[in-house]
């Protein structure tokens, strides 16, 4: 595997996504419901995981940062969800669902399971789903687009039907069609920076916001 | 694309059809989202202006609930304590006619007199609390006749002047504040001024209310500057939010009371 433009551009996006955030944590000291937590593990793992593709080591195999990092996003959205819903039963049940899924992978650190890897994007699309329907119930004063984490779970949500998108084929390929594969690859790095640009745009608006 | 395999054509439509379907989604949640906060919003200000309105009634309820007590208050003061002095005065002048002694006829003219700065007292008290008198041009009258029956007894002259245009509703507080200003500021000039002649001058210029006290005096001393009286007319200025000013016009005082009305 190589690193190519797409993977750059999405590192940049990633990297300033991350110090927009940490600008934000420590020269405002605005809440941000810990987003920058989230941008720098995984500009940390990232950026790990070039470090190893571009001088071709490998200290760790790449599918143990992405099971860390599946793991890892799941409990921050899970936890994230709660602060803006603020439904104890809705995050018991999450949780339960959470504990269920890493029984079920059996915690796969030596192969990339595409099934773990489907079940990790429903898990993440049925947090947004959630989300939508809580922000339906409880409609706020600021608009829509005022909201920090309806960008955040908007971008979740994409980014989620493209994970599918790229994990599915394999299920049914077995990594034969390696061109259209590496075509995916390039084409989930455009989404990843589009859903960094979205995170971007949702510190923007934690600048403004009033949790009420 | 022909040399494509159905998986992978398959794979296509699939995640086109899965772009359509968020993009559709998201929409909806938008236009879904924006409807409800509509309404949201109408409820919340219909809420807050039944709450204002609430509020509003509370007020109204307990002015009235005051006004009532104050009308209580001012009837049982009439009936009982007016009908007290009365009697008490009768009776004292009843005694006078039987006492030859000059002494104790002395003594019962002080009871008399007693009884007559009573009824005074209370005809005031009544004036401040009845609420049919809360207008300026009632207080400018009361003001004018007390003045003059004030310096009927002394040797000072008063003139009166009223240049009001426009009937306006005041406060009872705002009315016994100016009231009680004016009550101190005459017996001043009863006091220490030595005047022969007083001017009174009500005036109304658009939104400014004012009062002009001139006399023909020794003018105010230190000890006047500095008394209890003009700290307590001070006091209660400022609590009506009203102004006065006092100028030395050789020979003579004058005092201005401006008060700008918000109606």
């Amino acid at each position: 595997m190589q690193i190519n433009l797409f993977d750059i551009l999405y590192y940049i996006v990633l990297s300033l996504a991350t110090l927009f955030s940490l600008f934000l944590f420590l020269k405002y000291k605005k809440k941000n419901d810990f987003i920058f937590l989230y941008l720098f593990i995984n500009w940390l793992i990232e950026g790990l995981l070039y470090v190893q593709i571009y001088f071709s080591f490998e200290v760790i195999t790449i599918h143990k940062y992405y099971t860390f990092l599946d793991i890892f996003t799941m409990s921050f959205f899970t936890y994230y969800l709660y602060l803006q819903i603020n439904n104890k039963k809705i995050f018991y049940f999450f949780i339960i669902m959470f504990g269920t899924y890493l029984f079920a992978c059996e915690f796969h650190f030596n192969s990339i399971n595409s099934f773990n890897e489907v079940v990790f994007s429903f898990y993440l699309i049925i947090l947004s789903i959630i989300y939508y329907i809580n922000l339906l119930t409880d409609v706020k004063v600021q608009k829509i687009f005022e909201i920090p984490s309806f960008w955040i779970f908007s971008a979740i949500l994409m980014w989620s039907i493209f994970y599918l998108f790229r994990y599915i084929p394999r299920l049914y390929l077995h990594n034969q069609e390696e061109r259209f594969m590496n075509n995916i690859r390039n084409l989930f790095q455009i989404i990843n920076v589009i859903t960094y640009s979205a995170f971007i745009i949702a510190l923007l608006k934690y600048k403004n916001y009033n949790h009420e | 694309m022909n040399e494509l395999p159905i998986d992978i054509k398959l794979t296509y439509i699939v995640a086109i059809t899965l772009v359509f379907f968020f993009v559709l989604f998201i929409i909806f949640v938008v236009v879904l989202y924006n409807r409800k906060q509509i309404l949201f919003l109408k409820e919340k200000q219909l809420a807050e202006a039944e709450h204002q309105n609430q509020l509003l009634q509370k007020e109204l309820d307990r002015q009235k609930s005051v006004h009532n007590e104050r009308e209580r208050i001012s009837h049982d003061m009439h009936d009982d304590l007016g009908a007290g002095i009365s009697a008490l005065k009768l009776q004292a002048e009843f005694l006078k006619k039987k006492l030859s002694d000059e002494s104790l006829q002395e003594d019962v003219d002080d009871l008399l007199k007693t009884s007559e700065d009573l009824n005074l007292s209370m005809r005031e008290m009544l004036w401040s609390l009845n609420k049919n008198n809360d207008t300026i041009f009632n207080f400018v009258d009361y003001t004018a006749i007390y003045a003059e029956n004030f310096f009927r007894k002394t040797s000072i002259a008063i003139s009166i002047k009223k240049n009001m245009n426009e009937n306006f509703e005041i406060s009872s507080e705002m009315r016994r504040n100016l009231f009680l200003c004016m009550k101190e500021v005459f017996n001043n000039i009863y006091k220490h001024s030595h005047a022969k002649k007083v001017h009174l001058i009500f005036e109304q210029q658009e939104n400014l209310f004012k009062i002009q006290i001139e006399d023909n005096g020794i003018g105010i001393t230190e000890n006047i500057e500095h008394g209890n009286g003009l700290r307590n007319i001070q006091k209660r200025m400022q609590e009506i939010h009203a102004t006065y000013s006092i100028t030395n016009n050789k020979p003579g005082t004058g005092i201005t009371i401006e008060w700008a009305n918000p109606n």
